[in-house]
């Protein structure tokens, strides 16, 4: 439980590390503070409610259409790529040292990945606040933002990188130091997201240093939509998977600490995590099912290995539940579906990633229909689509990283989490607001809403989808209040000046296995064969279109900003 | 059988709350997707 102290930690940080990780935090819940401001917006504007024009007696004026994009641009890339990025490396931080039991390798390093990241959010901030980056986070050409936008990106992704580095010098140390010993799951876990993400952006790093850049410095005439979509798309999906693993390495390696039991089968988690770093980046086509460019055999094969990470997905489902229901018996639980009840609700932690879970599930089931090619074109480009991320991530992620700062806050600043009871409160409330949110979402969506549309303004929008605009105004404004209730806690937590009594510590909840980790097979902890398997995987599913794409490439479309639609403009 | 410590094995553990759960998403999942695909023919077999 959050409140739950030891007085033996099994491995304590040192004061820097903390600090160094806490740095990430601040950065995080900044950036999903702010981001998140926009959300309420947005959602209001769908219901014709324009509280746009009520911000400019901020520095920042917002007027109109562009407030909109300016707005959706700022939502999305602090809380779907700030919040997220800063979190994850810092949990990452924790939980390789504390699971390894050694500090990092080259602690430099990390940091010097750490400030880069920071110094890219800033840089992208300039842009982004001056309304000269309103592209929205998926920046598809030939929009053009101003070039601080692109440059800011770079530094955050390479800064990861380069954090990246230094986890995985520090395992190749701890296994030179370990030889005889399998890799903890919960490092396992953590560092292969790191080495899937680096695997990832490599289509983004394609897209902004081969083709945009030299758009925008005027080097070349124009760019290729098409490339550039599909080098997008390439890190796109498994953007989502990075964001995801450290939620679900928590889900294993963590909630069945906390709600009293054990993981059900070390071995299962591992293969699920080896079967996402094989399969989370070969899929990219199926968010370009209606794009002409793409050959319809390859968006097929696509959407078939998306259904293949379907499969690592329900080991997910099945672990997971099997280690809560484990937990659940031993708390006294009974009946098919009443041990459910049994679980530890009452602590904010673990309801938090509870309610994650539940709306994953419906996350996880409008992500079959996104990937069925012809389902798909009665979503695509719709309503549906902002439904069902904001299931996956700020629900399952979002909801899951409350939780897990639930603990860790307390954990790395040794004082105790700032009322509870009002953590456990903040995720119903968030969760509400995302149940009513996300159902009106995709509802209209299944109408033929479109996305990306300031709805409010639209001339077109037929009686039938104003109630369900009304619910995505009140969903979207439920979820901000439960947001902000996390924000302040997680702020008072931080800044009070109560400490734990002398001596006490919260301590990582690191679950114990049902089966013997020490008896998974050794393949389950071979980077070798994994990581040429995936390399092969991806050539076979994107080589020949990347050459067919690169080879026809036409970089004739001239790049136009946001504000005007004459291109060059 | 329990372990050193008094808790179940695996072994032991049988989940069958887990199994109802899987096959309760399953059931759901196929209603979501055909709802889905009952809307995509209604439009017509091109949209």
């Amino acid at each position: 439980m959050v409140t739950e102290t030891t007085r033996t930690p099994v491995y304590e940080l040192t004061k820097s590390d903390k600090s160094f990780i806490g740095w990430h935090i601040f950065f995080a819940v900044t950036a999903l503070a702010v981001g998140s401001i926009f959300g309420p917006l947005q959602a209001l504007q769908h219901a014709g409610i324009d509280l746009y024009p009520d911000l400019n007696f901020l520095f920042i004026e917002f007027n109109g259409v562009n407030a909109y994009y300016q707005g959706l641009t700022l939502h999305g890339v602090l809380n779907a790529l700030i919040w997220t990025t800063f979190f994850i490396t810092g949990f990452t931080t924790l939980v390789v040292i504390r699971t390894l039991k050694r500090p990092l390798a080259i602690p430099l390093l990390n940091r010097v990945g750490f400030w880069m990241m920071v110094v890219g959010l800033v840089v992208a901030a300039v842009p982004l606040l001056g309304d000269n980056a309103s592209v929205l986070y998926t920046f598809y050409p030939p929009l053009e933002a101003d070039v601080l936008f692109y440059l800011g990106l770079v530094l955050v992704v390479v800064g990861s990188w380069i954090e990246g580095y230094g986890f995985y010098i520090t395992l190749y140390r701890w296994r030179k130091e370990n030889p005889a010993e399998k890799t903890p799951f919960l490092a396992l876990a953590v560092i292969l997201n790191m080495v899937m993400w680096q695997i990832a952006t490599i289509g983004i790093a394609a897209e902004i240093l081969g083709l945009i850049l030299p758009m925008t410095f005027g080097w070349v005439g124009g760019i290729d939509p098409q490339l550039s979509r599909t080098f997008f798309w390439f890190t796109g999906h498994p953007l989502v998977y990075f964001w995801l693993l450290p939620a679900y390495a928590s889900w294993y390696g963590m909630l069945p600490k906390q709600a009293g039991g054990k993981l059900f089968s070390d071995s299962l988690a591992r293969l699920a995590f080896w079967l996402f770093l094989l399969l989370s980046v070969p899929l990219g086509f199926h968010h370009q099912f209606v794009d002409p460019g793409v050959p319809a055999g390859w968006k097929f094969i696509h959407s078939l290995l998306t259904f293949g990470v379907g499969f690592p997905s329900l080991l997910t489902l099945f672990t997971v539940v099997a280690s809560l229901e484990y937990a659940a018996r031993r708390r006294g639980g009974k009946g098919l579906f009443g041990w459910i009840r049994a679980l530890p609700w009452g602590d904010g932690s673990v309801t938090a990633q509870l309610l994650a879970g539940i709306l994953f599930i419906f996350g996880g089931i409008g992500g079959v229909a996104n990937a069925s090619y012809n389902v798909n074109l009665v979503l695509h480009n719709t309503t549906w689509v902002p439904g069902h991320f904001h299931l996956t991530v700020a629900s399952a992620v979002t909801l899951s990283f409350f939780g897990i700062s639930y603990w860790l806050v307390p954990h790395i600043t040794g004082k105790p989490l700032w009322r509870p009871k009002l953590a456990v409160v903040s995720s119903w409330v968030y969760f509400a607001g995302m149940l009513i949110f996300s159902n009106a979402m995709h509802t209209i969506g299944l109408l033929g809403a479109p996305r990306r549309t300031p709805l409010g303004l639209a001339p077109y929008v037929p009686d039938e989808w104003n109630g369900h605009l009304f619910r995505v105004a009140v969903g979207g404004a439920i979820m901000w209040i439960g947001l902000m209730m996390f924000v302040v806690i997680i702020a008072v937590t931080a800044w009070q000046r109560k400490r734990l009594p002398e001596g006490e510590h919260i301590d990582v909840p690191v679950a114990e296995s049902l089966d013997d980790p020490n008896n998974a097979p050794a393949w389950l902890d071979r980077w070798k064969p994994w990581l040429i398997a995936t390399v092969v995987l991806i050539i076979l599913a994107y080589g020949p279109q990347l050459i067919d794409q690169i080879f026809g490439i036409e970089s004739t479309s001239p790049g136009f900003s946001p504000q005007s639609p004459v291109p060059g403009g | 059988m329990t372990s050193d410590n008094g808790d179940e094995t695996q072994g032991e553990f049988k989940p069958r709350g887990t199994v109802a759960f899987v096959a309760a998403f399953v059931a759901v999942l196929m209603l979501m997707w055909f709802s889905i695909y009952i809307i995509l023919l209604s439009r017509g077999a091109t949209i």
